[in-house]
């Protein structure tokens, strides 16, 4: 009862089975056919030449039947002749008047015809008499009339008697047993003789060349494919050697070098590759000697620059001091003197700072802090500012602890940098700075609702000296640098300092930070749009789309 | 340097591989490995056709008669000729047969309006039984075919003869003569039992033949009482042959059989034909281990005591010298055995202990020890006038002796050489008979008897009557073609030699006679009168030749490699053992 519903799903499992190994196999040839030239070249070797050797073997197969066939023919006519002169010979030596003379006569005729044909019947023979009531002649061996075929019974009937006949056809016996063969036929006076040689060997003969031509055709083709495969392999993997090279050059490794064995072309590949390789890493390592002597020319110039700065800076401190006791002019410019030099100076110091980083000589100095203590205090830092500018900052910050492992100094430089940004940039509006964490990162930002960053700015904010407007003047705040040392103090920190900003909508940055130090970032608690930006957009775009409608 | 090198390789190697077949070489033996061709002599049949449109009564006898001597269709049943009949299934001839020498024109007769009757007339030269035994009977026979137009205005035979009426090419072409081999009914001796087999086709000849055989010997045999081991209802399941093997498949009826005596007969029946050289007996389609055989397959080699003609190995010769003595025939000469022994018409024993022999008169046997010359027994003839044939030895060791007269003749037997006894069943009382021999089996018995004027040669049976006494009875003649015959003697067991005369041929000359039936041979003689011959199974054939005009009587001698006779002066009546 159980076992009928099982037995189809049993098939139906197995062909499952099959189709899905078949797939794969398909899968797999299709990709090393892709993949691999060793493969593709050897398909279409065993393809092309698999075709010719068929071509080949057809013909070659055809012209030893003709030329087996043909000795064949010719050793039959010259017989079929011999059997002639004894049957003419006999005859007229034998009275025809009588039926039983004739038929007797006949009966000697073939007998002594097949008994040439020797111990091997090498033929057999049937003479046609057509005047006897009851019979049409004589055979040997019981060889059946109808093995003569019928058009050439016709052909020698209505042929003088000098002319043979030779055709192909089908021996068949009485007992049933038939075979391949050749029949040749002559009239003698009025009756006909017909030699019926079967082509038994002539048949073994071929099959044994078609075997031959066989075998030999499969391990010509199996043989070529495999040369094949020996002669690409011998392309293919010094190939396949140099994109290894190539790759792990592209990786850095300017060290790596093919091998050169002897004088081919693809010697001569592996000897370029490597001249190439050679002079890539000799202008890598120019230029990088190039910048670390720029780097150090900008080091020791910031240095160089400190010491007569120091000098006309306390000089200059003097002459402030002292401006109340200058006519007005003088006074506005020791002024304007001191307010400048302090420019310099900050400059100067930007200026050594990125040079340190530049030279990979910054570290951090970390601790774990609370976050919020940093923030409050750049904050309170920048309030001033923003007062003056008619700002006010908005602080959101988490209720418990924010902890988190970082170096103070850059952190609060960092803050300081994205505040005073803001209040400059914020036109007076509201900054707000919020500070957010979970388990594995903390994320502070900072957001104003200034003029906005255009479209693509939002990266070039971090470049050194950019600015977004460049007719505006560098009269306030900054330096050009702040934002570019803030990234490169978020990147020693492991972590991200990324910008958005839309005109008219204002901007924010965000800086995430792992709270261990040296882990990796995954994700930020913020998010780098501000969240009313992202609600207001999907209802218009709706009312965008209804407005379109 | 390279492409050079490989330049010359290639040549080598185009070179090597031309087309070419050799010119000379080393020298082999070797077989062909089978012949194609099992049957000895090519085998010549007639094409049979059915009748044409419009023929006449005549001509479809005619007609008929041509295709009925083909035993074409899957079992010989003449599938064509039966297209000449009205009704198709209704003949069943076998291979019952006249055969004609001559045939005169078909007389035709109109019965009424679509009735017919033609006669065909002529002269027989014997008649093929049923059983495949032919019977030499030269008459006039007269068969009479009675025929009817059909729908379509056909002529179509309805009432035919049941014998085949066949010329003697027509018998030539399309039988064979072979012999069933069966046992003597009181020693183990092959007797042969010659029958005419239709050549139906390859295969089909020996499984006949073998079917004839467990059917058993023909009625003209079998009075003879001889002995078969196949028991009552065995039948041939299949024969098959393949590479001089032949497979003898019997029902299981044979397990109850002595499997020694059946494997003697079917070897030696089977190994007449050319393709048989070794057999292998199954009973219900298993193997069977015949006694005294090591192997599955046995050969005549392993019943070589068997053999039908004897060891086959030359027989000593004996002759009468110029001076009436016995002497024994050498390579080269004559010479006189040591006893003194009365030579007349000597027959030698098959022990070769005893002589049998005549004086001069021919009235009297004498049965002498060959060495001691002690006289066994003396029969004197009965009747006043009688002479006695030569005598002959069976293998049992008994004498036969015909004592003839003008009118009659009388058989006697000298039964172990010592005890003459009259044969009361002796069926040639009424002829008189000019020789007698009897066969090594000592069941057969040939003789050349006066029958309507004519000395013919014919065959009969020695047995035991069913009142205990030996008969000698059942005389038939074998052929038709010896018109006269003046000695005989067995040359094998189934083949005479006979010193004879055929028509139109009044000298006598040598004819190799099968006691088949089958047509007789010539062989050249040593020229001269022959008188007497002597032959034995594997020995030079021995006659008694008289120059004419000359009175000595010379024995001569066949050579045994050439056709080549060997006169030796002076000697007469030569004799082998038998």
């Amino acid at each position: 009862m159980n076992r009928w519903p099982t037995l189809p799903s049993a098939a139906r499992r197995g062909l499952r089975l099959i189709r899905r190994y078949s797939r794969a196999a398909v899968r797999r040839a299709y990709v090393s056919w892709r993949r691999s030239l060793q493969a593709r070249v050897v398909t279409t070797t065993l393809l092309v030449s698999g075709l010719v050797v068929a071509v080949l073997g057809v013909f070659l197969m055809q012209q030893i039947t003709t030329a087996l066939l043909e000795a064949k023919e010719r050793a039959a006519l010259l017989q079929l002749d011999e059997g002639v002169g004894v049957a003419q010979g006999r005859l007229a030596g034998a009275g025809t008047d009588d039926s039983d003379n004739t038929k007797s006569t006949l009966n000697g005729i073939v007998t002594s015809l097949a008994h040439r044909s020797g111990p091997s019947g090498l033929y057999e023979v049937i003479i046609i008499d057509r005047d006897d009531p009851g019979s049409v002649g004589f055979s040997s061996n019981w060889i059946r009339l109808k093995s003569v075929p019928a058009v050439l019974m016709q052909q020698v009937e209505a042929s003088d008697a000098s002319k043979p006949y030779r055709t192909y056809g089908t021996l068949t016996y009485d007992d049933g047993s038939s075979k391949p063969g050749l029949i040749v036929g002559k009239k003698v006076s009025r009756y006909q003789l017909y030699y019926l040689f079967p082509l038994t060997q002539e048949r073994q003969s071929l099959a044994v060349v078609q075997q031959t031509i066989l075998g030999v055709g499969a391990a010509l083709v199996l043989l070529l494919a495999a040369i094949a495969s020996i002669v690409t392999r011998q392309v293919v993997i010094p190939v396949r050697m140099a994109a290894q090279a190539a790759e792990r050059l592209a990786a850095g490794r300017l060290e790596e070098r093919m091998r050169v064995r002897g004088e081919d072309d693809l010697a001569r590949l592996a000897t370029s590759f490597n001249d190439m390789a050679a002079n890539l890493q000799e202008k890598i390592v120019q230029l990088q000697e190039l910048s670390q002597v720029q780097r150090q020319f900008v080091s020791d110039v910031s240095h160089e620059l400190r010491t007569p700065l120091t000098t006309v800076r306390m000089a200059a401190e003097v002459l402030y001091e002292s401006r109340e006791d200058f006519d007005p002019m003088a006074s506005r410019s020791a002024e304007l003197l001191q307010s400048q030099l302090e420019r310099f100076d900050g400059l100067l110091a930007d200026l050594l700072e990125i040079s340190r980083y530049d030279a990979g000589a910054a570290t951090l100095d970390i601790e774990p802090m609370d976050v919020r203590d940093l923030v409050l205090r750049s904050v309170g830092y920048a309030e001033d500012l923003a007062e003056r500018k008619g700002s006010k900052i908005i602080q959101q910050l988490p209720g418990e602890a924010t902890m988190a492992e970082v170096d103070r100094r850059r952190v609060e430089r960092i803050l300081r940098n994205l505040l005073v940004n803001a209040v400059e940039h914020g036109e007076g509006k509201d900054i707000v700075v919020s500070v957010a964490a979970d388990r594995d990162a903390v994320a502070i930002a900072v957001r104003d609702h200034g003029c906005g960053l255009r479209p693509g700015e939002a990266n070039m904010v971090f470049d050194r000296f950019w600015r977004a407007d460049p007719a505006r003047a560098r009269t306030t705040g900054g330096t050009g640098l702040g934002l570019s040392i803030s990234m490169e103090d978020a990147q020693l920190h492991g972590g991200w300092l990324q910008a958005w900003g839309e005109p008219g909508q204002g901007s924010q940055f965000r800086l995430s930070l792992p709270r261990v130090a040296g882990a990796e970032l995954r994700g930020s608690p913020l998010p780098l749009v501000p969240p009313e930006i992202e609600l207001q957009r999907a209802p218009y775009a709706e009312l965008e789309l209804e407005a379109d409608a | 340097m390279r492409f050079r090198l490989l330049a010359v390789a290639l040549l080598t190697l185009l070179a090597g591989g031309c087309v070419g077949v050799p010119q000379g070489g080393r020298v082999l033996s070797g077989n062909a490995g089978g012949t194609e061709q099992p049957v000895d002599d090519p085998f010549v049949g007639i094409i049979p056709v059915g009748p044409a449109r419009d023929w006449s009564p005549i001509a479809i006898v005619e007609g008929f008669r041509t295709a009925s001597s083909s035993f074409d269709g899957p079992n010989g049943d003449h599938q064509v000729a039966r297209s000449y009949l009205a009704c198709v299934s209704c003949w069943r001839p076998g291979v019952a047969s006249i055969v004609y020498s001559r045939l005169d024109p078909p007389s035709y007769e109109q019965d009424g309006p679509n009735r017919a009757t033609v006669t065909l007339q002529g002269t027989q030269l014997g008649q093929i039984g049923a059983d495949g035994q032919y019977i030499a009977d030269a008459r006039d026979f007269k068969q009479v075919f009675h025929l009817r137009q059909d729908a379509q205005r056909q002529w179509r035979i309805t009432d035919l003869p049941s014998e085949l009426l066949l010329s003697r090419d027509d018998v030539t072409r399309a039988f064979r003569t072979l012999d069933l081999y069966f046992f003597a009914p009181d020693s183990q001796m092959l007797v042969p039992n010659p029958v005419f087999i239709p050549l139906v086709s390859r295969s089909w000849l020996p499984t006949q033949l073998v079917k004839q055989l467990i059917g058993g010997p023909t009625t003209w045999l079998k009075s003879a009482l001889v002995r078969s081991a196949f028991p009552a209802g065995t039948r041939l399941r299949g024969l098959r042959i393949n590479g001089g093997v032949a497979t003898v498949d019997l029902t299981r009826q044979a397990r109850a059989g002595d499997l020694n005596t059946m494997s003697i007969q079917l070897m030696w029946t089977l190994r007449q034909l050319r393709e048989v050289q070794r057999m292998e007996l199954r009973i219900d389609g298993k193997p069977v281990d015949v006694p005294g055989v090591s192997g599955a397959l046995q050969s005549t080699r392993d019943w070589a005591a068997y053999n039908p003609n004897g060891g086959g190995e030359p027989q000593p010769a004996y002759v009468r010298l110029a001076d009436g003595r016995l002497g024994r025939l050498d390579a080269a000469r004559a010479s006189a055995v040591p006893t003194k022994v009365q030579a007349g018409h000597p027959a030698i024993s098959y022990d070769d202990r005893q002589v049998a022999s005549l004086n001069d008169a021919a009235d009297t046997v004498t049965v002498t020890d060959l060495i001691g010359g002690a006289v066994r027994t003396t029969l004197r003839a009965n009747a006043k006038d009688g002479r006695f044939t030569p005598p002959s030895w069976d293998s049992r060791g008994n004498v036969w002796v015909v004592e003839s007269t003008k009118t009659g003749s009388q058989l006697w037997v000298i039964e172990g050489g010592t005890r003459s006894v009259a044969v009361d069943g002796w069926a040639l009382a009424q002829y008189p008979v000019k020789a007698l021999r009897i066969a090594r089996d000592g069941t057969r018995a040939a003789v050349i008897v006066k029958v309507d004027g004519r000395w013919q040669v014919q065959l009969g049976r020695v047995d035991r009557a069913p009142s205990g006494g030996l008969q000698a009875e059942g005389f038939i003649s074998i052929s038709s073609e010896l018109q006269s015959a003046i000695d005989l003697a067995w040359s094998t067991t189934d083949h005479l030699a006979v010193v004879g005369m055929t028509q139109g041929n009044p000298s006598p000359s040598l004819f190799d006679v099968p006691v088949s039936g089958a047509p007789i041979s010539p062989m050249i003689g040593p020229g001269g009168e022959i008188t007497t011959i002597t032959a034995s199974p594997g020995s030079p054939l021995l006659v008694t030749q008289r120059i004419s005009g000359d009175k000595t009587l010379n024995v001569c001698r066949l050579s045994v490699q050439y056709d080549e006779w060997k006169c030796f002066n002076g000697t007469s009546n030569p004799a082998y053992p038998g």
